[in-house]
C-alpha cells in the first residue's frame, strides 16, 4: 500500500491511497478518509498512484 | 472513516445498515457460502467454520479461532507465491487462487463476528474480494433485505 498527496487544476489537495492487491483490496482495518481516492493495478501500489493521478491531472 | 465496502459498493452499505439483524446474518452467511463455493475453498476448517454459521454460533470459538489462523495460512502462502511470480517460479493463476481462497475463509471469519452489522460489512467486502462478483452479491443482499 501508499499514499500519496497531490494538487489538481483547481489548487485542490488530493490525497490518493494506492494498493496493489487485486480487486483493490484493502486490508481489514484500512479505510478511507472522507475525501480520499483510492488508486488500484497490477504491480507496485507507488505506480497506481502515479498513474491515477496522471489520468486525474493531478501533480504529484 | 468509511467502511471498506464503500470503496467499492456504497448503496451495499446503505441496504446493510438499514437492514434487520435477522436479515443481516441470512445474507451474511449466503454470501460468505458464495466465496467459498467460488473459490473452491475446500477445508475442514472452513466446513465447520461454515456449520457453526449455520448453527447461528456468533462470537468467539474454537471454529471461528481455527479459521483466522486458516485465514493467515493462506495469505502467508499468497505472499511466497507472488514472490515465487516475480522470480517466474509461479503463475499470477496460483497467487489469485490462494489469494481468493484467504478471502474466503475472511468471509466466514467476518461472518461470525458478533456484531451483525460488522459482520455483514466486512463479509461480504471480503466475499467481492474472493469472486469480484458484485452483481451476485448484491443479489444476495436484496433477496434478504426485501425479506424485512
Amino acid at each position: 500500500m501508499g499514499v500519496g498527496v497531490g494538487r489538481d487544476g483547481a489548487g485542490n489537495t488530493r490525497t490518493v491511497v494506492g494498493t496493489s492487491e487485486p480487486n483493490g483490496y484493502l486490508r481489514p482495518g484500512v479505510s478511507l478518509n472522507p475525501g480520499e481516492e483510492l488508486a488500484t493495478g497490477p504491480g507496485h501500489a507507488e505506480a497506481s498512484i502515479l498513474d491515477y493521478m496522471s489520468r486525474n491531472s493531478i501533480s504529484p | 472513516m468509511s467502511e471498506r465496502l464503500s470503496t467499492v459498493a456504497s448503496d451495499l452499505v446503505e441496504r446493510i445498515e438499514g437492514a434487520s439483524e435477522a436479515v443481516l446474518r441470512q445474507s451474511t452467511g449466503k454470501a460468505a457460502q458464495y466465496a467459498v463455493e467460488q473459490v473452491g475453498l475446500r477445508h475442514e476448517i472452513a466446513s465447520r467454520a461454515l456449520a457453526t454459521l449455520d448453527d447461528h454460533e456468533f462470537g468467539e470459538s474454537e471454529e471461528r479461532r481455527a479459521v483466522e489462523s486458516l485465514v493467515n495460512e493462506l495469505d502467508e502462502r499468497a505472499w511466497d507465491i507472488q514472490d515465487q511470480v516475480e522470480q517466474a517460479q509461479a503463475t499470477e493463476e496460483q497467487y489469485l487462487a490462494t489469494f481468493t481462497q484467504a478471502r474466503a475463509a475472511s468471509a466466514i471469519w467476518f461472518a461470525l463476528d458478533e456484531d451483525p452489522r460488522k459482520a455483514a460489512l466486512e463479509a461480504v467486502y471480503e466475499a467481492y474480494a474472493a469472486t469480484g462478483d458484485l452483481a451476485r452479491l448484491r443479489q444476495l443482499v436484496s433477496e434478504n433485505v426485501g425479506d424485512d
